[in-house]
């Protein structure tokens, strides 16, 4: 067998000590409960390898020679939605050695699923996304021809050239429209010529990366760059926690530079905000809680860009708007289930876990349930549907779209 | 022979249902190994019950199919799991509910696969918390895990062990009967009395390494949560006046938790900015629980004169307050340098501990070559039950180094053997501490265990081979 790619995270798989925090561990003084989404309320059978001791100790014993490359080894890694929160309770994980975190959970997940993928197993639904993603550039199996549709036909169309350009991104082009044109409206609003790529915008690679196929992930990702250097962007914005994450983590591990500042929408409209260069008119009733998304929070702790308060902040400025958090927020959001490509890759568990996390909604007394993510938000009213939820789905850009002027 | 892997699969999952029974191979070797550096042990067949009475079933099942059942509870072991090969593993973590918070009598009953961080956080809601509330690994150790061990650990300096706050037990015996302990065991009572009619039927199945029956339920005392406390942190030149000092606090029955920190681990915490401890010898670190400010502050002010007067130095107390304040988060579980741990718990008086813990460095004088070339190092940090302390002398190493892991478990066995000799009194054994143990119990008392592990147990289905039973 040739090297595999996880092998260069040797060090950290063996420095995972087997305590087993991150499964159930739950802090009271900061309302962390429980770790591991997949072992809530029996949204998967629960066994060792559902969780991170469990896969580490695969991967070791396939560093070892004890177990080799299958398919239920590739089910195990698979189902995951890399919500790492795992990594973010793990005491080792969360001591550092020069600098650096000691153990990456998520990251040794990703390699291990690049071996995976180079073996051939991948699963049929991640290859067919895989293969329509290379040739039509998205992975929902739409033509990339229909990327566009999305911009409201009463509106001029934005300019395919500028300093600030939106990268609107797969889910919020086919799936999530309203959240695109929502972005599109309150840049807009805020006096901000928004161009965006049009036609030459391809998927951010993110789902590519999740699923193991680097070299398809790091294809896009030049495209992306490139198109948008050359288009004199100074700024892309972002209304998807997943791209924005991509073009923040993604990008750098794959060797690409982008020039350009990069942006989520709620962080440039809670500046523009601040700068009154949106007016907030108010006219919002409604008591409302707000779920973080993994790839705006726990993804981007590590180099200091996790989108907390500023979401918070954009809510607190809403008159008539009322806010209530959910137990588990911030640093400890309880994952929606739709992200590490386990929504294509089990939709029953990615279910089964944004159920969980509408229940928690509901328990707030919450009649709005708001994110800054449209993959959160597919997922999340998916689920609020299958269990006859009351609560309404509205991403943060879609509120703060109806109270501004 | 009755069994085969397909037929005892079908049986289980007519139990609990398919989805909770995996005979695949990557699911066993997932639990064939604890947090030790023990080798692996592989089962034939994982299942995961919600009930008890799926556990009593499950045993049955076993007992026709004469195949050994190994029950596991977080998996945090540091003992290897029991010898042997084969056989059904029951992980109990799918059994986390809390069963009844019962104010009256002051207690909780749970499922035993709880962890103890999980249940503390549950009980934190409604105002209460366990006396003793878990072993420093209780983000995952179960609560079923930390009765079949007699834990220590948070809470012990005041509350004693696990063994101190139970009141009683639902159990599935070895044959597959389910019985209560306590006043549990009267259908007209509440559970609220460990003794009720004949002996202690619980210290039975404590400490017991879970050959005695699978505990599935346990009643355990509850207190209002301490929303008071205050920490303290002393230094100290010489051993014996630490000693001293943590005796007299605890003949006052003061801190909720004590710590001694010895040199290596003073050192690590004084570079990680802990103020006061980079060159000491010794540190104490109390943390002092109540329910006002003036009784802690009248606790911290007679704790604080008798540091003070056997020698003691205060200094900011940043390691108390970082590590109660969050609790089961700190343990010495990984080097300094990213390297795997090991360690053995045990117990010896308070004023014996000088003298006791010179044998370590007897023994680590034979390897000290041999730890230099494989980069082996050695920390202590000691924690205190009641009158005891119950030191931890960790090793690490580096994991990936095949031959580093072999030294250790040599080392290791080493110490537990010499400690065992200078009186010293382990309480998680698992396989590799008990076995050696286990020898020093000979006569009419091991007798009388093997009489009842027999008598509960004719088909040597429970946890085989532990206690050498």
């Amino acid at each position: 067998m040739s090297k595999l790619f996880v092998e260069q995270f040797k060090d950290e798989i063996y420095r995972c000590i087997r305590c087993g925090y991150c499964r159930d561990f739950s802090r009271y003084r900061d309302s962390a409960y429980r770790v591991c989404p997949l072992r809530e309320n029996d949204a998967t059978p629960g066994f060792e390898p559902y969780s991170a001791r469990g896969r580490l100790m695969l991967i070791r014993y396939v560093l070892e020679g004890k177990l080799s490359l299958n398919e239920k080894l590739a089910e195990l890694l698979y189902t995951c939605p890399t919500c790492r929160n795992c990594w973010d309770k793990c005491y080792v994980a969360q001591t550092k050695l020069k600098g650096e975190h000691m153990l990456n959970q998520v990251e040794i997940y990703e390699a291990f699923r690049h071996d995976l993928f180079k073996a051939g197993l991948v699963s049929p639904r991640h290859k067919q996304i895989l293969d329509w993603a290379e040739r039509e550039h998205n992975p929902y199996l739409e033509k990339h021809e229909d990327r566009v549709k999305w911009i409201p036909e009463n509106v001029a169309p934005p300019p395919l050239k500028g300093e600030v350009v939106y990268f609107v991104g797969c889910t919020a082009s086919y799936r999530q429209k309203h959240v695109a044109a929502a972005t599109l409206r309150l840049l807009r609003k805020a006096g901000i010529n928004v161009a965006v790529m049009g036609s030459e915008e391809w998927c951010c690679g993110s789902p590519m990366m999740r699923i193991g196929h680097r070299d398809l992930a790091k294809a896009v990702a030049q495209h992306n760059v490139s198109t948008i250097e050359k288009m004199g962007a100074k700024t892309v914005v972002f209304s998807c926690a997943g791209c924005y994450r991509a073009f923040k983590v993604d990008y750098p591990d794959l060797g690409l530079k982008p020039t350009f500042e990069l942006r989520h929408v709620i962080d440039l409209a809670r500046q523009l905000v601040n700068e009154g260069k949106l007016t907030i008119k108010g006219g919002f009733k409604g008591k409302v809680t707000l779920h973080d998304p993994c790839h705006t929070g726990r993804h981007l702790v590590h180099l200091k860009a996790e989108l907390y308060e500023q979401p918070r902040e954009v809510l607190a400025k809403i008159p008539g708007l009322e806010f209530v958090e959910m137990e588990r927020n911030r640093r400890n959001s309880w994952c929606c289930g739709a992200g590490g490509g386990l929504r294509s890759y089990n939709s029953d568990v990615s279910l089964a876990l944004a159920k969980n996390r509408v229940r928690e909604a509901e328990k707030t007394g919450a009649d709005i349930l708001t994110s800054i993510c449209p993959f959160c938000y597919r997922n999340l009213s998916d689920a609020m549907q299958m269990i006859n939820s009351k609560m309404k789905m509205y991403d943060l850009v879609e509120i703060l779209d109806m109270v501004t002027e | 022979m009755l069994s085969t892997p397909s037929n005892l699969v079908e049986t289980l999952s007519n139990i609990v249902g398919s989805r909770y029974v995996s005979d695949d191979i990557n699911i066993r070797l997932a639990y064939a190994r604890d947090a030790s550096p023990e080798p692996p042990r592989i089962c034939d067949v994982v299942v995961r019950p919600a009930s008890t009475e799926e556990v009593a079933e499950i045993v049955k099942a076993a007992n026709r199919f004469k195949v050994p059942i190994i029950v596991r509870g977080g998996g945090a072991n540091l003992v290897g799991l029991p010898p042997g090969s084969g056989g059904i593993t029951i992980d109990m973590t799918r059994m986390i509910n809390v069963v009844e918070v019962d104010e009256t009598s002051m207690s909780v009953t749970a499922q035993t696969g709880i962890n103890w961080s999980l249940l503390t956080y549950e009980l934190k809601k409604k105002g209460y918390r366990t006396p003793f509330y878990g072993p420093f690994s209780g983000g995952a150790a179960t609560i079923g895990g930390g009765i079949s061990n007699a834990s220590a650990g948070l809470g012990s300096a005041r509350y004693g062990t696990v063994a101190d706050i139970l009141l009683g037990l639902e159990v599935v015996l070895p044959m597959g009967d389910v019985i209560r302990t306590g006043s549990g065991a009267n259908p007209y009572a509440r559970k609220f009395a460990r003794w009720g009619f004949g002996p202690d039927m619980t210290g039975l199945f404590v400490g017991d390494q879970g050959v005695f029956g699978v505990k599935t339920e346990a009643t355990l005392k509850i207190m209002p949560w301490p929303d008071e406390q205050t920490f303290g942190s002393y230094t100290f030149q010489d051993l014996e006046k630490a000693c001293r000092a943590i005796y007299e606090v605890q003949l006052k029955h003061i801190p909720t938790n004590i710590i001694l920190l010895e040199p290596d681990f003073n050192r690590l915490f004084g570079k990680a900015g802990f103020r006061g401890l980079e060159n000491v010898p010794f540190s104490v670190h109390l943390h002092i629980e109540g329910y006002t400010k003036e009784e802690v502050e009248k606790l911290k002010a007679t704790a604080d004169d008798i540091m003070k007067k056997n020698g003691g130095q205060e200094v900011p107390p940043d390691f108390p307050s970082w590590n109660f304040l969050r609790p089961w988060e700190w343990q010495p579980r990984t080097g300094p340098l990213g390297q795997a741990w090991i360690t053995a718990c045990y117990k010896v008086p308070i004023l014996d501990y000088p003298d006791h813990r010179v044998l370590w460095y007897r023994v680590l004088d034979k390897y000290k070559e041999k730890m230099k070339e494989k980069k082996i190092d050695f920390y202590v940090a000691s924690l205190v039950v009641e009158n005891a302390l119950d030191p931890m002398n960790v090793i690490y190493w580096f994991d990936e180094d095949e031959e580093a892991r072999e030294w250790v478990r040599r080392i290791w066995r080493d110490l537990i053997e010499n400690e065992i000799k200078h009186g010293a009194i382990h309480y998680w054994l698992g396989k590799v501490i008990g076995e050696r143990v286990a020898k020093n119990y000979t006569g009419p008392y091991f007798d009388f265990l093997r009489t009842i592990k027999r008598s509960l147990d004719p088909n040597n289905i429970l946890n085989p081979g532990l206690l050498l039973l």
